[in-house]
């Protein structure tokens, strides 16, 4: 696996559905109903909580879940775990694949921490040239930047969409966030959420090698 | 002991301006890792696994002999030789006490109608008769 460049201060692999899903279903014991958790694993997860029609969510030491009733995502924050949330993303879009749209996501959220809020300045205003901006402000001071790029294939119409701003958290000071979302969706009858999945598994490499030119450049 | 946290310590999420929820579960007990690497069981034995490990971050390979009693309760009916598990080696803290801890993971999917379709469907298409000739 690819390691990044820099250190994060947190780092997150998720994958998202859309869909219709009633929430308070999706507790532990769900899982290990359907074999994706031990049932040991399943009576020792972290903070189960269950708002019936509006969220559950839990975790275990590996992996995430979070249902809401248009979105289920699962996710790990080490990314060393993301065979670990693929394979119960395939599991889960197999199991409720008449609960999912025609959508996936495949996503990457880095936050970088610096010793003083001058440092993170530094980094946001390296991200464009100032000097095209010095005749509209006195001080110009980028507060953040979102861009994508579009591609398409026979089943799907993709977007990489990278966005990098400052992470407003009170536990986290001077952070910037680098989120990465790989979007997928339907083009054709022929899409197939558990393929883009199955294809797109190794692309933790390729998302990495990515954050990697960005943090070489800037960061 | 862990808590839901709801809309506070969190990042607020550019391209999901739409959304209305976000939550985060911070915990102070758990696993946490460092290390990872991926096993595939080559043999098993009366009490250990013979398994091949590779290195998350370095690719190095090695052959290494796993004692069975490291193998969770939940994970023993997923042993078989060929399967795959994940090696972690890390800190377990348990209510603010931090220990070494390794933990064996075996890899879980879901096999559904479809998957056991393909498989009969795959099975259909080799001709046995030819293969039994063969040899």
């Amino acid at each position: 696996m690819e390691e990044l460049f820099k250190n994060p201060s947190e780092e997150i692999y998720e994958i998202e559905f859309s869909g219709k899903f009633i929430p308070e279903k999706f507790v532990p014991i769900w899982f290990a109903s359907k074999n994706l958790l031990g049932k040991e694993e399943a009576e020792n997860t972290i903070g189960i909580n269950v708002s019936e029609g509006n969220y559950c969510a839990f975790k275990t030491d590996f992996i995430e879940i979070y249902v809401e009733p248009d979105r289920f995502r699962i996710l790990s924050k080490n990314l060393k775990s993301y065979d670990l949330v693929n394979d119960m993303a395939i599991s889960v879009a197999k199991i409720l694949k008449d609960s999912l749209n025609e959508y996936v996501s495949i996503n990457f959220r880095f936050h970088f921490s610096y010793k003083t809020n001058k440092e993170l300045t530094k980094v946001l205003n390296k991200l464009i040239s100032k000097d095209e901006w010095s005749e509209i402000f006195n001080s110009p001071q980028l507060l953040g930047l979102r861009m994508n790029e579009l591609f398409e294939d026979d089943e799907y119409k993709g977007e990489k969409r990278l966005s990098i701003f400052p992470c407003e958290r009170a536990d986290m000071q001077n952070t910037v966030h680098l989120y990465i979302k790989n979007n997928f969706a339907s083009n054709s009858p022929k899409f197939s959420v558990i393929s883009i999945l199955e294809e797109h598994a190794e692309s933790i490499n390729s998302n990495i090698k990515f954050a990697n030119k960005i943090l070489k450049k800037y960061f | 002991m862990a808590e839901l946290i709801v809309n506070k310590y969190l990042c607020k999420n550019p391209y999901d301006e739409g959304s209305t929820h976000d939550y985060d579960i911070k915990s102070k007990s758990g696993f946490t890792y460092d290390f990872k690497w991926e096993g595939v069981v080559l043999q098993i034995n009366e009490d250990s696994i013979v398994s091949r490990l590779i290195e998350s971050s370095t690719n190095e390979e090695d052959e290494l002999i796993l004692p069975l009693s490291k193998v969770s309760k939940d994970d023993i009916n997923l042993l078989e030789e060929g399967a795959l598990f994940n090696f972690y080696v890390g800190y377990s803290n348990s209510n603010g006490t931090i220990k070494k801890a390794d933990v064996i993971k075996f890899r879980r999917k879901a096999i559904i109608q479809d998957d056991i379709n393909d498989i009969l469907d795959s099975l259909k298409e080799i001709d046995f008769d030819d293969l039994l000739e063969e040899y």
